[in-house]
């Protein structure tokens, strides 16, 4: 099966679970619970399954009397939220992880206004408040996508800065509309990879990703080379889709560097090898190529 | 352009960052052809700086401040050919920034330049 963000498995349970699941609940607790849950849930098969709790150390807290059913409640609660919390700080770790974050480079000194923040490499630049996540799915696809490219770029900037993200985190996990969008985002803080790897990765689909033509397909299909050519496995690499979509736009805006053409009007009528020099500079300068 | 003949110099550097963030948004929604639009009007900014007595485009520079990450992109490459050194490394930090997609943007350019494909004038 697919992987799937526990977020969105959650809200697929929540969606999905009848108002009286739990008349179709398993009979047998002891063997789907947590001990932790268990032990709070239902003492006496905790006891059964595990001994007495307040014999062993790490659950003695958790040995609640079972008639004080609003305690018992209120650690059941407090238990969901520790959990909710450390499946944020996963998440943290793994974006700042996969954004190459390292906890050694060198910060600026304490006492300076920029005190504790990584140094070198940075533009001092505001990093800014955190886009708006709606509550609802924006109307059309467009609108959509503006707030995912915002998240996913918002979030990058926010773990290079090394400014805290936990606040954002719990609002873009709740915000169950992005469940289907969350592997762009997180594709987006891949590290580069070397091009035999991207070529090797085009040969299977991944969510979140898209086929990259490192020489541009219509544009060559129009110039008239073969399509054996543009399709063969040296061409296409697979890169992240967020990446993907900075490329093609790098490719159709005007630009100052090609006399005010955009970079595909400038290779019209160019050679193979000139657009595909082109093609890999702009994969390694965009951060999905190791050069 | 007309209109630009009759604004002053801080007023057509405003002008050419008020182009700058509307190209910003232009690229975040997929606008292209907002993009190129906006592109043209720059270009003319540009043009009339240029022309200016002793070439005003060096008032560009303090757009280098600028908060907006395509504003300060854009301002580097207009101020190549007036300010070379703290233009080039006005790109170099935004391409080492990995502030996308203007870094990509950057980072094409210097390649450009070191290529030969970009001369600035």
């Amino acid at each position: 099966m697919a992987w799937m963000h526990p977020a969105a498995i959650e809200e697929r349970r929540r969606r999905f679970t009848r108002a009286d699941a739990h008349r179709y609940l398993k009979p047998d607790p002891e063997r789907w619970l947590s001990p932790e849950e268990l032990c709070l849930e239902y003492p006496e098969l905790y006891e059964r399954k595990y001994g007495r709790a307040s014999s062993r150390p790490d659950m003695a807290s958790a040995s609640i009397p079972r008639d004080d059913e609003p305690l018992r409640r209120e650690l059941v609660a407090a238990l969901r939220t520790y959990k909710a919390e450390l499946n944020l700080l996963k998440l943290e770790f793994a974006l700042r992880q996969k954004a190459n974050f390292n906890p050694l480079q060198p910060r600026h000194p304490k006492n300076t206004p920029l005190g504790g923040r990584w140094s070198g490499g940075g533009v001092g630049l505001p990093l800014g408040p955190p886009p708006t996540i709606p509550k609802e799915r924006p109307p059309t696809t467009r609108e959509k996508n503006i707030v995912v490219k915002e998240v996913a770029r918002w979030l990058a900037r926010a773990i290079r800065a090394s400014a805290p993200i936990k606040a954002f985190l719990i609002a873009y996990e709740a915000a169950s509309w992005l469940d289907i969008d969350r592997p762009l985002v997180e594709a987006y803080y891949d590290p580069p990879r070397t091009m035999e790897e991207l070529r090797e990765r085009a040969l299977t689909r991944r969510i979140g990703y898209d086929v990259h033509h490192i020489v541009e397909k219509d544009s060559a299909k129009e110039d008239g080379f073969l399509l054996t050519r543009i399709e063969s496995g040296q061409n296409r690499a697979l890169i992240p889709k967020l990446k993907h979509w900075e490329i093609t736009g790098w490719y159709m805006k005007h630009n100052k560097d090609y006399g005010g053409l955009s970079p595909r009007e400038f290779l019209r009528g160019k050679s193979w090898e000139q657009r595909f020099e082109v093609g890999r500079h702009a994969m390694i300068l965009h951060g999905v190529l190791i050069p | 352009m007309k209109h630009l003949r009759r604004l002053t110099v801080d007023q057509l550097v405003d002008r050419f960052a008020d182009i700058g963030v509307a190209q910003d948004k232009a690229t975040l929604a997929d606008d292209i052809a907002l993009f190129n639009r906006l592109f043209a009007q720059m270009e003319a900014v540009e043009a009339e700086l240029k022309a200016r007595g002793g070439d005003q485009r060096r008032a560009l520079l303090r757009l280098f401040h600028h908060p907006n990450m395509q504003v300060r992109l854009t301002a580097a490459k207009a101020t190549l050919a007036v300010a070379p050194d703290a233009a080039r490394r006005m790109l170099r930090e935004i391409a080492d920034s990995g502030w996308g997609p203007q870094a990509g943007d950057a980072g094409m350019s210097l390649w450009n330049l070191e290529q030969g494909i970009f001369k600035p004038t």
